[in-house]
């Protein structure tokens, strides 16, 4: 029994200290400051219902071609907010082989397209439901706005956490076009749930 | 579409502008009052909107005459002009008022060059809506254009260069915006008149800007067969420090030729 009981204390300090050393890394850091294990990986697949309801898109309905992926939610400001910028960006590039697919994350759909009809959409644009999650847990989404960009070899390229702009969108796009290295960037807050 | 069609919107853009003159002069005077002013502004505004957009649409219609060698050292000039003119961007969101306008586009080390075209339309874009931007915006906007007149996308540059005059430019940018408009209408269009009445405009803001004088010349020359009227102003760009020496070998040509009545080309 005293043995037992030595073999649990000391196994209590030694998840205490785990524990302590993981707690110490987080706390007192900017938890947007979370580099993105995806970058130079696959992009993970999924499939999911348009929208508006007529079909579902999978990732691999784009081979071949650089994919831009925001994951957005209709009670996230920063979503808002960035939301013009993803628009133009998705028209300019339209011409361009960039295709841009929006994913809304946690979010009602007859709530999100109260948003698209108020903020506009972009034609170039494929906007989708994530249902259950699904492809969020699969990105590994922290919180919203997030921004992927995959290559034409489906290899995730870049990631963009918090609310961003045009000029950053295109710059990271030209980059990828050029095959310059692009990784993770944060610009900005995300907000994991509403009202965070 | 038409010659007809070409001479009716000519006609038209060329009464927009009489009407936008003579409103300035009722203003001045007090015929009439600023509401009243407004309204017709925006009507006449519409109007040569309206008349200049068609016409760049216009198919292709070269002006008689011009040689494509005097075409290249036209294009010589243009591009000691846009040289000239991109100097004019310097101050390219630099300080930007707007707090919209932040992230890269705030850093003082910001060069658009490193961006592609699709970037600079769609940054654009997304402060299409945003009238405090206008003039922030503005010297992308001219930077973009330029990019669209050097490989010769004239529709798409003059879009951008309508843009710039309709926003109440700087004398000096809307005297460059419009230089390329008059170019473009003339070369791409074949609208001498309208040209003409362009890069007058142009030199209405920017006397000096000797890019205006040699397109107005070469468009005297050959689009109107006037080398008397030509000379002048050729000899104004020479004088210019505008421009480079093997161009101004070919402009001290021009007006030897131009002097002793010879036809364009």
């Amino acid at each position: 029994m005293g043995r037992a009981l030595q073999i649990a204390a000391v196994i209590a300090v030694v998840v205490s200290a785990g524990l302590a050393v993981v707690f110490s890394s987080r706390f007192g850091r900017d938890p947007n400051l979370v580099p993105s294990p995806l970058i130079g990986q696959p992009a993970p697949q999924f499939e999911l219902p348009l929208l508006d309801g007529s079909g579902t898109v999978s990732l691999t309905d784009y081979e071949g071609e650089i994919v831009v992926v925001n994951i957005f939610a209709s009670w996230c400001p920063g979503c808002r907010t960035e939301h013009q910028a993803l628009v133009s960006t998705a028209d300019a590039f339209a011409d361009s082989g960039v295709k841009f697919v929006q994913i809304a994350y946690q979010d009602e759909p007859d709530d999100t397209i109260a948003f698209l009809e108020e903020l506009g959409i972009s034609p170039a644009t494929t906007y989708l439901d994530d249902v259950d999650s699904r492809a969020s847990i699969a990105f590994g989404v922290f919180g919203v706005p997030e921004t992927y960009f995959i290559d034409a070899d489906g290899i995730v390229r870049g990631k963009i956490q918090g609310e961003t702009n045009a000029l950053l969108l295109g710059q990271t796009i030209d980059k990828l076009r050029r095959g310059q290295e692009i990784g993770s960037e944060v610009v900005g807050e995300v907000q994991i749930a509403p009202g965070d | 579409m038409t010659s007809v069609g070409r001479q009716r919107l000519e006609e038209a853009a060329a009464q927009a502008r009489r009407d936008l003159a003579e409103l300035d002069e009722q203003l001045a005077t007090g015929e009439i009052d600023e509401g009243t002013g407004r309204r017709l502004r925006s009507r006449y505004s519409s109007d040569l909107e309206s008349a200049v957009e068609g016409l760049a649409h216009a198919p292709d219609d070269p002006p008689p005459g011009r040689s494509k060698g005097r075409m290249l050292i036209g294009a010589a000039v243009l591009t000691v002009g846009i040289g000239l003119a991109v100097g004019l961007v310097g101050h390219f969101i630099q300080t930007p008022d707007d707090a919209t306008l932040t992230g890269i586009a705030s850093n003082p080390e910001f060069d658009p060059a490193n961006f592609s075209n699709e970037t600079l339309e769609a940054t654009l874009l997304s402060f299409e809506g945003n009238p405090q931007a206008i003039e922030q915006t503005m010297p992308m906007r001219f930077r973009l254009a330029e990019r669209y007149f050097e490989t010769q996308e004239f529709e798409k540059a003059f879009e951008h260069y309508r843009r710039i005059i309709e926003s109440n430019p700087a004398p000096d940018l809307a005297s460059a915006a419009l230089t390329r408009v008059a170019w473009i209408v003339w070369v791409g269009n074949g609208l001498t008149e309208l040209a003409l009445q362009t890069v007058d405009q142009a030199l209405a803001a920017a006397p000096e800007n000797s890019e205006a004088a040699y397109v107005k010349a070469e468009i005297l020359w050959c689009g109107l067969g006037d080398p008397e009227a030509a000379v002048p102003l050729l000899e104004g760009v020479l004088a210019s420090d505008q421009i480079e020496e093997s161009v101004r070998a070919q402009v001290l040509e021009d007006i030897a030729s131009a002097s002793a009545g010879e036809s364009c080309g």
